[in-house]
């Protein structure tokens, strides 16, 4: 993929990131999902407490800003069947009941707050069009390995878990 | 006489069908802003077209499909198939509008230019009737057969375009220099 040219603290702070934090999470859509949850919601702008007080601030937000963008091409581009077996891992480690976390996935899109906010457009939907696909499947191979031992009208647990806590 | 009919007939015939392919697209509902602008407009380009050709190999190639139809469930090959003649149609669209914008932008210039040859505007005028062209009929086919399959088509049509862009911008570089 083609690598934009970072000023250099920029590229420190990314650098660090990668080894830090990014370089503990296994898959590249838990990485993806990590980086979206450092991105404030209202503002748009990205903050990691650790990184912010390593480097100056400004420099921090564009490198999470840049890997954000970086995974999710790599996300966005990936095989179905990788894309499939990823989120089906994501979903094991939210320890949620897999039928309430794929309703919840499929009626809700959470996944469209993984998407950063200057990309190119058809990345956009392809990102969108492929975890819509991998739900899909994922809700296809459910009964044969779940046996069909979970209803469908069975409600969410009480306290679900949120994003998975990777931040060094 | 029998002949021509039968040609009118079968034009007719395609016609109808591009314009229910394009009625049956629609615009996405995600509201992005694509990447933002900077003053180097070369390194942007090149990125775009890298990736776009990547967007290219996943919407028209057939690992996914493979990996789909292996599957054995009817709905997921059909939500595949609707979804990547999705991306497939936003991406070909957006090839022939870039490809509108480099010839707005190259009869601005070339209105000031003072070398112009007929032989690079003909040449140029060419490749984008080619590239309109391959873009109806990839069209015409994604609508008709999905895109899968049609990916040394799609290739052919970027390889169009990149060079309207490089025709394109040695026109402007005329102007300039």
């Amino acid at each position: 993929m083609w690598r934009k040219v970072l000023p250099a603290d920029v590229l420190r702070a990314y650098e660090d990131f990668s080894s830090r934090s990014l370089a503990r999470i296994p898959s590249a859509l838990e990485r993806l999902i990590y980086i979206a949850s450092t991105r404030d919601y209202n503002s748009g702008l990205y903050h990691h407490e650790g990184l912010a007080a390593r480097f100056d601030p400004v420099a921090a937000a564009k490198a999470l800003e840049y890997a954000h963008a970086e995974v999710f091409h790599e996300v966005s581009l990936m095989p179905l069947g990788k894309l499939s077996d990823e989120l089906e891992k994501y979903m094991q480690s939210a320890k949620e009941e897999p039928l309430a976390f794929l309703t919840a996935w499929q009626k809700l899109e959470p996944y469209r707050v993984a998407i950063p906010m200057h990309v190119d457009p058809t990345v956009a939907e392809l990102f969108v069009s492929n975890i819509k696909i991998a739900l899909a499947v994922l809700r296809y191979r459910l009964p044969k390995e779940a046996g069909h031992q979970s209803g469908a009208s069975l409600p969410p647990s009480p306290a679900p878990r949120s994003l998975p806590q990777f931040r060094s | 006489m029998i002949y021509l009919s039968i040609f009118a007939a079968l034009v007719l015939f395609f016609a109808l069908v591009m314009l229910v392919a394009r009625s049956l697209y629609w615009e996405p509902d995600l509201n992005i802003a694509g990447p933002p602008g900077t003053d180097a407009a070369g390194r942007i380009d090149e990125a775009n077209d890298a990736m776009s050709f990547e967007i290219l190999l996943r919407a028209f190639g057939d690992d996914d499909q493979r990996f789909i139809t292996a599957l054995g469930d009817k709905h997921v090959e059909r939500l595949l198939l609707f979804e990547r003649k999705r991306i497939a149609l936003r991406w070909i669209r957006r090839r022939s509008a870039e490809a509108r914008s480099i010839m707005r932008e190259h009869a601005n210039r070339a209105r000031e230019a003072s070398d112009l040859t007929a032989s690079g505007e003909a040449r140029l005028a060419f490749r984008y009737m080619e590239l309109l062209t391959l873009c109806e009929m990839l069209s015409l086919g994604v609508f008709l057969f999905g895109p899968a399959g049609l990916q040394k088509f799609a290739v052919q049509t970027n390889m169009a375009l990149s060079e309207i862009k490089r025709f394109g911008n040695v026109g402007a570089d005329t102007v300039t220099s």
